[in-house]
């Protein structure tokens, strides 16, 4: 189609032709089938090759040779099916065809306007010479004409000069708009700015200047290429131009016979003629570059090959993908068990808390009742002594009575002795019962320094042999504390109780035991200092631990009910080892003074 | 030397069960002193004899144990007995091997701590004869020279004449003298109421 318009200057010549050397008659001709690609409409080629089919009519007796114009699709399809024995079409098409379909070129057009049949064809992409636009890489995102995507000299010849300059056709264009023909209309649509530029086939520009179709210098050829000889300005490289070709299925000597013919046709007026075949490896090398043609499966090609070089990394990718997959779905799993376990453990938590909260009061009442469980031997001294006493006297009394000694003041001394010391059990037994009572917890504004004073003093009471160095000497008034006086004087009770056992057990159960009161931050820290043995380190830390216990007979509720009565009165319990022995403390915020 | 001589001394510190204790023993006619401390009683205790000490075991600073321990390194025959709110079977073993008379548990029976208290003062007294004796001897072993004190352990252990005279390096002459010089300045007139004299006088704890 890149020769139409010549071929169309042609044919008057070939008719002329024709009528001169008169029809060569076949008897009963065989049809020849000759496709030709007919972008442009059957009629259009009909007109253009009319010459070379008279001419091979006339030259071949016994065969006529009929023109089957098609486009692109239907040729291709005609080859395909061995509808046509011939194959008339321009240089991309033919070596697309030699390709996929086994045909073989037996001519090139020779035109006058090639510098050879082999560098015939070629595109210019034009602009308008007042643009800017000179260089093809100007053309990124820019308005740009072509005829079709099928079409060899204008459009797939310069798409391959947009892809060595870097300009993806698809892809860089602002855009990309296909006229179909005539391309004349691109060439007129750049002049009139209807477009930034176009594709047309090298010449044209040249011969529409000529005939006054476009202005001189109207339009400007981008990236002009040396081409020495050649008479028009081109923007590609040059390809070869049409060719004749055969099918395989056609008879050679057919094939042969339509060779010397078109070899033998007579140069036009305007310089046409057949040549020997060009080589289209130009055009091959064409296909590549844009991925046409049979090489349009070349990026699947390439992609497969990717896959096979690469397995083994894409395997490892592919791997860590999938762990990372499995990873990802673990650690969910993991986080929403966690989050789950979480939850049951706030709830079970929950539920403890409220729970203790209910037991409290009993474990209270019961820690006190196994303070008192082991005070028991010490509660019994207590009471057998007045009792002991009491019988003492009454016996010392009878004796006298018997033996008749009857003065009144030593009787009367006994009499009043029992007195007293029935006194004394009655007190005792009272202050067991109220310690053992079970509390309603009151708290109240009370003196810590009175109330540690009288635990201690209780204290001394049940273990007569015990000692307390009491201190609190740096304090000048009352140690004002908000608390439950009973459950304080419970918790103190109980570190003395431990601070005894602690040096019983060390065999030094006489040594005095210091207890001080101190005023520290804002509150006031009890003290209880022992000279036991002391503690092991893991001891300190599981001591709190309710039924922990390092006494042989102990219970392991003492600390853990301290520290639980402490810490609800806002304070805090501590054990720190000393040398020798151990500091139990508990701290009790002061009593905000009430305004 | 009698009964109408002790006294019972009461080392307890619960005021009520010391002034109890004297309150019985005197309503069953002993002479009876209370101390509220082992130390009070060992700082007042003048050594008399006999009596009888009855010690509470259990006591802030000073136990009954230590007041017996302190008694016995003073070479004090003060008879023991204990009185223990707890039954320590261990600890009455313990006080009875250093000497101690009895051991009772708080609160005994008054005719159980009468009884204990007069077999106690009983032994007091026997204990204070024999040391009477012992003293005697030694008063009358102290009346001889160291030579006649050789002559007499001598014929303590039935040495004659002439051996006494062979061991010392001395004459029979001499022997002889020595002899009757020994048993008439220790009243004695045989040779083993010489070796009882001796063996009385060796007695410790006078």
């Amino acid at each position: 189609m890149c020769l139409a318009s010549a071929m169309h200057r042609l044919l008057p010549l070939l008719v002329c032709w024709a009528l001169l050397h008169g029809p060569v008659v076949a008897a009963s001709p065989e049809t020849v089938r000759v496709a030709v690609l007919a972008d442009k409409g059957i009629e259009s080629a009909e007109e253009e090759w009319a010459g070379v089919f008279d001419w091979l009519n006339r030259r071949i007796v016994g065969r006529k040779f009929v023109l089957v114009g098609l486009d692109h699709p239907q040729l291709q399809q005609a080859v395909h099916e061995h509808r046509v024995d011939f194959v008339l079409t321009n240089g991309g098409n033919y070596s697309e065809l030699g390709y996929s379909e086994g045909v073989t070129r037996i001519a090139t057009l020779d035109s006058p306007f090639a510098l050879s049949p082999t560098l015939a064809v070629g595109s210019a992409i034009v602009a308008r010479a007042d643009s800017g636009i000179i260089e093809l890489s100007q053309l990124k995102g820019k308005h740009l004409l072509a005829a079709s995507p099928d079409a060899f000299c204008c459009y797939q010849i310069a798409a391959r000069e947009l892809v060595l300059a870097g300009i993806e056709p698809e892809r860089d264009l602002g855009r990309l708009e296909f006229t179909g023909f005539p391309i004349q209309k691109i060439a007129l649509a750049v002049q009139a700015g209807k477009a930034d530029a176009g594709i047309v086939r090298t010449c044209l520009v040249e011969q529409m200047i000529e005939r006054g179709e476009i202005k001189p210098a109207a339009l400007r050829v981008l990236s002009p290429l040396p081409t020495p000889g050649f008479p028009c300005q081109t923007s590609s490289r040059l390809y070869p131009d049409w060719a004749f070709a055969v099918l395989k299925e056609t008879p050679p000597e057919l094939a042969r016979q339509v060779a010397i013919a078109l070899l033998e046709m007579p140069r036009t007026a305007q310089g046409y003629r057949w040549s020997i075949p060009a080589q289209y490896g130009i055009v091959d090398e064409l296909f590549r570059d844009l991925k046409l043609g049979h090489y349009a499966n070349l990026q699947q090609k390439t992609l497969e090959d990717m896959l096979r070089r690469y397995r083994l990394e894409l395997a490892v990718v592919a791997s860590l993908f999938v762990f990372w997959l499995i990873h990802s779905i673990r650690v969910e799993y993991l986080v929403a068990r966690r989050t789950r376990e979480l939850q049951n453990m706030q709830a079970e938590k929950q539920r403890m808390t409220e729970a203790m909260r209910d037991r409290q009061s009993a474990l209270d009442h019961a820690g006190r009742l196994a303070i008192l469980g082991g005070m028991a031997s010490a509660i019994a001294h207590e009471l057998k002594q007045p009792l002991a006493a009491i019988g003492n006297f009454a016996r010392g009394m009878d004796r006298r009575i018997a033996a008749g000694r009857l003065e009144p003041v030593p009787l009367r001394e006994g009499c009043n002795e029992i007195v007293l010391q029935s006194e004394r059990a009655d007190a005792t037994i009272e202050k067991i019962r109220s310690f053992a009572r079970k509390p309603v917890s009151i708290v109240q504004s009370v003196n810590l320094a009175g109330l540690v004073k009288e635990a201690a003093d209780l204290f001394g009471v049940a273990h007569p042999e015990v000692r307390i160095d009491w201190n609190d000497a740096d304090n000048d008034g009352p140690a004002l504390v908000e608390a439950d006086p009973l459950q304080i004087q419970q918790v103190t009770f109980n570190l003395l109780n431990n601070a005894f056992d602690a040096q019983k057990a060390a065999g030094n159960p006489k040594t005095p035991i210091k207890v001080t009161l101190e005023r520290i931050d804002r509150g006031y820290e009890v003290s209880v200092h022992d000279k036991g043995n002391g503690l092991k380190d893991d001891d300190i830390v599981r001591l709190f631990e309710p039924f922990f216990t390092t006494k042989a007979d102990g219970l392991g509720l003492g600390l853990a009910l301290s520290k639980g009565i402490i810490e609800s009165h806002g304070g805090r319990l501590s054990l720190a080892r000393e040398v020798p022995g151990v500091c139990a403390s508990f701290w009790l915020p002061a009593e905000t003074p009430h305004e | 030397m009698n009964e109408q001589d002790a006294i019972i001394y009461v080392v307890d510190d619960d005021d009520a069960m010391r002034r109890s204790l004297v309150y019985l023993l005197e309503s069953a006619g002993w002479r009876a002193t209370a101390f509220a401390s082992g130390r009070d009683f060992l700082d007042r205790y003048a050594g008399h004899v006999p009596g009888c000490l009855i010690l509470d075991v259990l006591m802030p600073l000073m136990g009954g144990m230590e007041v017996q321990q302190i008694l016995n390194a003073g070479g004090v025959c003060l008879p023991i007995i204990f009185l223990s709110a707890h039954g320590d079977l261990p600890m009455a073993v313990q006080a009875m091997k250093r000497g101690a008379i009895d051991f009772l548990e708080k609160p005994c029976k008054d005719h159980v701590l009468l009884d204990a208290v007069g077999r106690t003062v009983r032994h007091s007294i026997k204990q204070c004869l024999g040391q009477q004796q012992v003293v005697a001897a030694r008063v009358r072993l102290d009346t001889l020279t160291a030579r006649e004190r050789e002559v007499a352990q001598c014929l303590a252990v039935g040495d004659c004449n002439k051996e006494i005279a062979r061991k010392l390096s001395i004459s029979d002459k001499t022997v002889q003298v020595h002899r009757h010089n020994t048993m008439s300045k220790l009243h004695v007139h045989s040779t083993a109421e010489i070796a009882r004299l001796l063996l009385l006088a060796q007695t410790p704890g006078a």
